[in-house]
């Protein structure tokens, strides 16, 4: 089976009816510096897609003016309901796990949803800890903590920043499996930021090849849902693996 | 050896070298008065009622004075931390009272307020609201942009996000400003009750002093000092209970 690079290059595929996201001529400038240059690309709903690209080539400025973070020129569709995770733990330091969980839940009208956060707590393991505070927590549960208070507010679509950079290797191989279960059984629009080939091929649908703040190739993954870590030692997750790596390397500045 | 029992040799090395060189003739036992004599006039203040009328009034002072200071140097730097156009509107003018010493301002108060209590609490107030709107502010600047994004995606918007997000994450300065607040507030009671008190620890070092009563004096700063660290304790105590994360956030850092 051949490996599906697009050939339109810029992850376009505009006016699609199901499409959740929609960006058009995206530019961001940090003063004199251009660090977005004409990115257009949609998602679907439900869709998986993963940015990946090397350290500073906009990929996390991409997410943070999808999520209007910072300021940006261009055309950009989205819902409001959004959910985002950082790479850095921005979960709350002085709330415990249930704590953090109902601070995203407290924009919802009505009495609290007890059923809710129980099933939060169940569905990202959390529940043995619900009293502890983030500062009592490992790595990959803090980052489970941040992706349960972003499901509280049921959010339309996921923004994920490279969510499970900072884990060890072990820790990020379990998240992995946890997501691609999540992802099974929840189908989320879920736009993934990354600098691991890999991590994009196992988790998402579409991968957005980025470089200098430009999307050089839209990347179609051709392995099915649901998905077991094991795909990542086929020949054909390796090939691909090497030719997003090898496009990459030819589009480098340096 | 334990810190405690480190701690035990050096107090009891202190005292009993005082006591000896009080006591040796070198110096004049009525101006440098050993501690046994301290004691014993402490234990008269206590018995005339003099000491509990007189920690009564200075700790409730102290207390307001901590309290009003406090609450309005952390609301104001909060907003002064987050707001860059009410920073630049009233900044510059608590900057240009910040570096007075709050001792200074004692007779201005005085014509203002009279030498009731409100001119005590007031002047304590003031001493207490710089540190308090100082590391408020620093605190509130430097909240992490991911939890204010974060806050703002989960629907938190202004002014909800000062008092849910702001103020938590800038807790660990804040509480710093008010450890040097309670030590201010000390130092207020003692200069407010100098003139125009007739109760308080400062009233007492006054009237001793007049009445060259050195060994009154010394156990009324000694009472000045317990206090201010009780309430220090007290404070940290009460922090520390009340904010377990910042010791949890600390300790994994």
């Amino acid at each position: 089976m051949g490996v599906a690079l697009d050939p339109v290059g810029r992850g376009c595929r505009m006016n699609h009816p199901d499409a959740m996201i929609e960006v058009r001529n995206l530019n961001v400038r940090f003063g004199s510096r251009e660090v977005l240059r004409d990115v257009s690309f949609s998602v679907d709903k439900g869709e998986f897609v993963a940015i990946v690209g090397r350290s500073g080539c906009g990929k996390s400025t991409m997410l943070n003016a999808l999520a209007n973070f910072i300021d940006r020129k261009g055309y950009i569709r989205i819902p409001d309901n959004i959910g985002f995770i950082f790479q850095s733990y921005a979960v709350f330091p002085w709330l415990t796990v249930e704590g953090n969980i109902r601070f995203g839940m407290r924009s919802q009208k009505g009495p609290f949803d007890s059923a809710k956060m129980g099933s939060l707590l169940q569905m990202t393991e959390l529940a043995d800890v619900a009293a502890k505070y983030p500062a009592e927590l490992s790595g990959g549960q803090v980052q489970r903590v941040a992706v349960a208070r972003a499901l509280a507010r049921s959010p339309e679509v996921l923004l994920m920043d490279e969510p499970f950079g900072a884990l060890d290797a072990y820790t990020r191989e379990k998240m992995q499996g946890w997501l691609l279960k999540l992802c099974e059984d929840n189908k989320h629009t879920i736009v993934f930021v990354t600098h691991s080939i890999e991590e994009a091929i196992l988790l998402s649908e579409r991968i957005l090849v980025m470089t200098q703040g430009r999307i050089l190739k839209t990347v179609q993954i051709p392995f099915t849902r649901p998905r077991a870590k094991a795909i990542q030692y086929e020949p054909e997750f390796v090939e691909l693996t090497r030719e997003i790596s090898n496009l990459l390397e030819e589009n480098s500045s340096e | 050896m334990k810190r405690s029992t480190k701690m035990a040799i050096s107090i009891t090395a202190f005292f009993v070298a005082w006591e000896t060189v009080s006591r040796s003739g070198i110096v004049n036992p009525a101006l440098f008065p050993p501690p046994s004599n301290v004691f014993r006039a402490l234990v008269e203040m206590a018995r005339s009622g003099e000491l509990v009328r007189d920690i009564e009034a200075s700790l409730w002072r102290a207390i307001a004075g901590f309290v009003i200071g406090s609450l309005a140097g952390i609301l104001v730097g909060l907003l002064t931390g987050r707001l860059p156009s009410l920073d630049a509107y009233i900044s510059p003018i608590l900057q240009m009272f910040r570096p007075l010493p709050p001792v200074a301002i004692i007779p201005l108060i005085i014509v203002w307020f009279g030498i009731g209590e409100v001119s005590k609490v007031f002047a304590i107030a003031f001493a207490v609201f710089f540190p308090a709107w100082v590391n408020s502010d620093l605190g509130a600047r430097r909240v992490p942009r991911y939890f204010l994004w974060s806050a703002r995606t989960l629907g938190c918007r202004f002014p909800n996000v000062i008092w849910q997000v702001v103020l938590p994450s800038s807790l660990p300065f804040i509480v710093g400003g008010l450890r040097v607040g309670i030590s201010m507030a000390f130092v207020m009671v003692f200069v407010s009750e100098l003139s125009g008190a007739s109760s308080g620890i400062g009233y007492q070092i006054s009237i001793s002093y007049l009445a060259y009563r050195v060994d009154r004096m010394m156990a009324a700063l000694a009472v000045l000092g317990l206090l201010g660290l009780v309430c220090d304790f007290v404070l940290v105590r009460t922090l520390q209970w009340a904010l377990p994360w910042i010791r949890l956030d600390a300790a994994a850092a």
